[in-house]
């Protein structure tokens, strides 16, 4: 498409520069070298655009940072494929959102808490990173299409559990008995302890 | 019904439960009392992929007589604890659960109770709000869906148990069960996730923090069952309303106010 449309507007360019260096030859009887100066001018201002473009379609993002994905050893794929995910993972998330809110319905696969736990499990370097930095999964996607989320204004944006503890299925059922068993073991309490000392 | 069980002994046989011989029972009696009329519902467990209904009504019994000064205070505690919020003395602090001191000014009686949303059954705060943010699911839980919510501050004036308060200074580090956030106004949810999860077996936890194996001055559970924990102590001892004067049926009772 973009292709398509950078041709045109180069073609139009073409004849109004045709058009007006034959007027200006006729008008000032001026040398042939003229068009052909003026035509090399235009080749050379139009050439690097088009290279811009086709760089931009095939490889880097230019000075975008890259989301860090973190894909638990054991899960071998999110809940959707990938594709559908990027184009629609926001209704999917509407959607449970109202179902558990209003109904209370938390089975679903499309949990937020679910997103969470896998996407943002700090990396092997032991970094974890939050919602605000834009290596955080969600954010990096986001600053780069200039979309506003608030989500994490109220929703943690730590995993509720360790990449160790991450099966298949990531059902919310099984997430919460999941971390049942962790706090029966007493692990809540020591992060707690930790968040109370950390803000201190 | 006994006449019942002997005549067919294999109706009832030894592994199945007393609930389902009841349910059996009462069908029966229906018939004839007046045919096509349950003298009851009974509550059947739903599925967790299912919505919630209005076959049940979670409400909790507080007996106050049983319950010390340090008993409300580990209500306040683990209510802190399971939802990530704390107090810091401030007029304006969240207040899910708080203590409400007592004091008779004729004789000195002093007495202390837990207080917080009453979960009513007609509730004023889904009367003001604007946005539909307040909300009373089916099952009788008083919600705010903070995603609509817009900080009006209109439900925390409408209630009369001052349950609701507001959220003034962004925060960080919430918890996954409770998501909170600045703008909105929050309350007690009756320990909502674990009600989703467990269903009639979930214990919130201010009610687990105080009740242990040979006391329970907390009781929550299905007030539309007649067979719930709850609305046998009711039937038996009867409970307090607060404000019942207001006509709003809340689902928090209180014994020996």
């Amino acid at each position: 498409m973009k292709s398509i449309v950078l041709s045109r507007w180069t073609i139009s360019i073409w004849h109004w520069a045709i058009i007006s260096a034959n007027s200006i030859e006729m008008k000032y009887n001026c040398p042939y070298t003229f068009t052909q100066a003026l035509l090399v001018a235009i080749v050379v201002i139009m050439i690097p655009p088009g290279l811009f473009a086709a760089e931009t379609e095939s490889s880097s993002m230019g000075n975008v940072v890259l989301p860090r994905v973190i894909t638990p050893e054991n899960v071998q794929q999110c809940v959707e494929p990938t594709d559908i995910m990027r184009r629609d993972h926001m209704k999917f998330l509407f959607l449970q959102r109202d179902a558990t809110v209003l109904d209370g319905i938390r089975t679903g696969k499309y949990s937020l808490t679910g997103c969470i736990n896998c996407h943002a499990q700090p990396a092997e370097d032991g970094k974890i990173v939050r919602a605000g930095d834009p290596e955080f999964f969600c954010t990096a996607c986001h600053q780069y299409t200039s979309v506003k989320i608030d989500c994490f204004e109220c929703h943690s944006d730590r995993p509720a559990i360790t990449a160790g503890q991450l099966g298949h299925s990531l059902n919310t059922r099984q997430l919460l008995t999941r971390i049942d068993s962790l706090i029966s073991d007493g692990v809540h309490k020591k992060l707690l302890q930790q968040v109370a000392l950390r803000e201190e | 019904m006994k006449s019942n069980h002997n005549s067919q002994p294999d109706a009832v046989p030894a592994g199945s439960s007393r609930r389902d011989f009841l349910k059996a029972s009462a069908a029966i009696a229906s018939v004839f009392v007046a045919p096509g009329v349950m003298l009851y519902q009974t509550s059947i467990a739903r599925s967790p992929d299912q919505a919630v209904d209005s076959t049940v009504r979670w409400g909790m019994l507080i007996d106050t007589n049983a319950m010390t000064e340090a008993d409300v205070d580990k209500c306040v505690s683990a209510c802190q604890r399971e939802h990530g919020w704390k107090s810091t003395g401030k007029p304006t602090d969240t207040q899910w659960i708080r203590k409400l001191d007592l004091l008779d000014l004729e004789t000195g009686y002093k007495k202390s109770l837990p207080m917080m949303c009453q979960h009513c059954e007609d509730p004023p705060c889904v009367d003001v709000c604007p946005t539909g943010a307040s909300f009373k699911r089916a099952d009788g839980i008083v919600l705010v869906d903070k995603h609509t919510c817009i900080g009006c501050r209109y439900c925390m004036l409408a209630c009369p148990y001052k349950a609701r308060s507001f959220i003034h200074e962004n925060l960080t580090d919430q918890l996954a069960v409770a998501p909170r956030g600045k703008g909105t106004v929050e309350s007690c949810t009756l320990c909502v996730h674990r009600i989703d999860r467990d269903g009639v077996n979930a214990v919130p936890a201010c009610a687990e923090a105080v009740n242990s194996a040979n006391r329970k001055p907390m009781v929550f559970g299905d007030l539309n069952d007649p067979n719930s924990e709850i609305s046998r102590r009711l039937a038996k001892l009867g409970a307090k309303k607060l404000r019942a004067d207001l006509g709003l049926n809340p689902g928090i009772r209180y014994q020996g106010l």
